[in-house]
């Protein structure tokens, strides 16, 4: 499962991905804090939509357009 | 009396509900996380039980008016889950074809009548549905739906705003059979319940419009169940409104993404220790209903079913992009209807203004009153409507007693107070409750004694019934006329004098009509009623007396007249300043120029064709409104005659209309303030006497 930058909240349009909460290969469940992206408003802890192995592509310290690929989720 | 306690195959659809809830609330967290789904998402996570409990104990065909946070009110009350995702995700498949999205759900099919995105708006317009429903007992109305019950769903916020109280005040003194329905979650946006309210439960606010409030807890479906179901045998009987406090928790926040730095840690895991679906799941397999395991399987089962509708809503397309400019109003029907020697090819009005259905076929009645004054005549069009179709209903202050102005004299009399219906004060609940007897298939005729009081009602009109056709797709039309009046001229001060007509439109959805003569009146009204779209009736009040002859020709929305021809330069006006407008004129016919005065009689939908075809001809044109220049409509006409007919304008186009200042009580000021004749003449001359 592929996962992109989401939107959070009416106006939100990019983010920095702040840091990563769970290491790259990491074997990650359903709900588990995946990353924590900052706009100018808020930060917010991206939780992950499903069980598997996470494959990191996002950097930290980057910014990121709504939509952009962030993870991967594979299935283990 | 219905049974208040659930029987065993209502615990089973009560608990398959929550779990549906839950389960469409985790997949779509899911896909918002994974950046697939993008909208602002208002979780209903934890208020599964009251939802569940509420539709368990209501008819199908029970109505339902809930809020932005309303998938679990949606999902429960039995809108598919298909077309429900597809609306959230903006997709043409969804219920009001992706043009409301998540906050605007309806689906009447199983009674949902609106989801609006206004705190608290819903309620008027939930005791104007419980009218509607109450008025087809017995066979007067429709008669299809006896004893059907409105709840109105909101949460502890709404109950801090005039709405509640207007509409808990109007249903309690109606007796009308509408559930006020109060999720009390713990807060009102990011504002804690203790910190908006100095009551302990909003049940105790019931007391002050003499109806029983409850107070229940709301993680307990067969709690919610018993006092819905309770409080429904009420209103079924003809015995009014109960307010029911369901106690819950939302245990996501506001809206998706808010980090809830408001809720103290501890609140917030006691929440989780409550939450109603794996209580439910317990209390289901400790009665013996279902094992454990079975339990286990409902659950997944609904996981399956979201999880699997909601990827193939997000294949479905957007909606094409014809459907911008549809659902605004009815597509416009055949012209067939209008009279021939009223709307000639040319004045056929412009392709994008809808023509309106004719008035309702009704007794000729031309030989009976040659001569009425404009009063007469809009009383004999509310009388002819509420003769001609038993949907027809008045709403209004102090309307069976004549009104403020005499106009609804005698009809309380002849066709009923349930039928000619006075209200509170209260301007909301007025204009709420119309929006809500149209959607429940009435034709309801409101009025609001001043057009300054427009603000005290002007979400319902502007936010509500102007907008629910669009936002449903079609589905739920607001067939509903607003009266008013206006008191320029008669040194009523500036809180009862204003022509606000720019104010309406400037929204889509509206109709605005200004009549000027009785007969226009007349036909005008009927059109109004006849119309499926919402109208805005504007009555000056200096008019009321003015008399002239009625004849029986129908006056279609949309189609302008020329009440005096003339080659030289046109004056196009509506309302009182016609007469104005005719005795310049007249003036100005001795002196060689020949003024024709074309009145719009409806802005919306404007006779675009015939303000062209009118100035293309004399090739000069000066506006004249009552209304303040800055803003007014007449600058919108001017926009428009300029953009089509730059070239051929021989002279500017002018405006006139009121000077730019609240209008004062004084009479030589407020005489100074509105734009007589002596302004018009000015006007008129310095156009003719233009050279580029």
């Amino acid at each position: 499962m592929l996962l992109r930058l989401p939107k959070i909240g009416m106006e939100m349009t990019e983010a920095v991905l702040a840091s990563w909460l769970a290491e790259d290969g990491a074997i990650v469940s359903k709900g588990q804090a995946l990353y924590e992206m900052e706009t100018d408003k808020v930060t917010n802890e991206i939780e992950s939509p499903a069980p598997g192995r996470l494959r990191q592509i996002a950097e930290q310290g980057v910014t990121y357009q709504v939509g952009d690929p962030v993870a991967e989720i594979v299935e283990t | 009396m219905t049974a208040t306690a659930p029987d065993d195959a209502t615990f089973l659809r009560m608990f398959d509900t929550m779990a549906l809830i839950a389960a469409t609330d985790d997949a779509l967290r899911s896909a918002i996380s994974a950046g697939s789904a993008t909208l602002a998402y208002y979780s209903p996570r934890g208020q599964e039980a009251v939802a569940a409990g509420f539709a368990a104990a209501l008819r199908p065909d029970d109505y339902l008016v809930t809020t932005y946070r309303g998938l679990h009110d949606q999902i429960a009350k039995g809108v598919p889950l298909r077309p429900l995702l597809a609306e959230m995700l903006g997709r043409a498949a969804g219920t009001g074809k992706g043009k409301g999205g998540p906050m605007h759900v309806s689906w009447p099919d199983v009674g949902l009548m609106l989801t609006t995105g206004v705190v608290g708006s819903g309620l008027p317009i939930a005791a104007g549905l419980a009218w509607a429903a109450s008025r087809q007992v017995g066979g007067e109305g429709e008669g299809e739906a006896e004893g059907r019950v409105t709840v109105a769903s909101f949460g502890d916020g709404a109950t801090n705003i005039g709405a509640f109280h207007e509409a808990a005040n109007l249903a309690a003194v109606w007796g009308l059979p509408v559930i006020f329905l109060c999720q009390n979650n713990g807060y009102g946006e990011h504002t804690a319940f203790a910190d908006h309210l100095r009551v302990e439960h909003v049940a105790q606010r019931a007391a002050a419009y003499g109806m029983p409030g409850v107070t229940v807890d709301g993680n307990d479906p067969v709690a919610v169940y018993g006092a819905v179901a309770e409080a429904a045998a009420r209103a079924r009987a003809g015995e009014g409104p109960t307010l029911v406090e369901a106690v819950t928790y939302r245990l996501f926040g506001h809206v998706f993404g808010d980090r809830m730095t408001y809720v103290d840690p501890t609140e917030l895991e006691e929440a989780w220790k409550r939450e109603p679906v794996a209580r439910f799941h317990r209390t289901v397999v400790e009665r013996g209903l279902l094992s454990d395991a079975e339990a286990a399987a409902v659950e997944e089962n609904c996981a399956t079913i979201a999880v699997a509708t909601l990827a193939e809503v997000l294949e479905l397309p957007e909606p094409e992009a014809d459907e911008v400019l549809t659902d605004v109003v009815a597509p416009a029907a055949p012209r067939e209807t209008a009279p021939a020697s009223k709307a000639p090819a040319s004045k056929a009005p412009a392709s994008k203004a809808p023509a309106s259905k004719a008035p309702a076929s009704k007794a000729p009645a031309s030989e009976g009153h040659p001569e009425l004054s404009v009063r007469s005549a809009i009383t004999l069009a509310l009388d002819e409507a509420l003769s001609g179709d038993p949907r027809v209903v008045l709403l209004g202050e102090d309307i069976s007693d004549n009104g403020v102005f005499g106009v609804t004299k005698g009809l309380a009399a002849k066709h009923g107070a349930n039928r000619v219906r006075d209200t509170p004060i209260s301007e909301q609940a007025i204009v709420g409750a119309a929006v809500g007897a149209a959607l429940g298939g009435l034709r309801p005729v409101a009025e609001i004694m001043f057009m300054d009081f427009l603000g005290l009602c002007l979400d319902q009109l502007a936010n509500h019934a102007a907008k629910l056709r669009y936002m449903s797709g079609g589905l739920t039309p607001v067939p509903m006329v607003l009266r008013t009046a206006v008191g320029g001229g008669l040194q009523v001060g500036a809180q009862h004098s204003q022509m606000l007509e720019a104010w309406l439109t400037h929204v889509p959805g509206l109709n605005v009509v200004v009549p000027s003569t009785a007969s226009d009146a007349r036909g005008l009204l009927a059109s109004c009623i006849a119309d499926e779209d919402p109208c805005v009736f504007i009555e000056q009040v200096v008019l009321l007396s003015r008399k002239g002859a009625v004849d029986d020709t129908p006056v279609p929305l949309g189609v302008a007249d020329v009440k005096r021809p003339g080659a030289d330069v046109t004056v196009v006006t509506y309302g009182r300043q016609v007469h104005d407008a005719i005795a310049v004129a007249d003036a100005l016919s001795s002196k060689g120029v020949e003024v024709e005065v074309l009145d719009l009689r409806s802005l919306v939908p404007l006779d675009e064709a015939a303000v062209l075809e009118s100035v293309g001809r004399t090739r000069r044109a000066v506006i004249l409104h009552e209304a303040v220049v800055t803003g007014g409509f007449g600058a919108e006409l001017a926009a428009g005659i300029s953009e089509a007919l730059f070239g051929r304008l021989k002279a500017p186009v002018l405006r006139v209309g009121a000077l730019a200042a609240p209008l004062p009580y004084a009479r030589g000021l407020e005489r100074l303030a509105l734009p007589g004749p002596d302004r018009l003449l000015e006007a008129l001359e310095w156009v003719m006497a233009y050279e580029s």
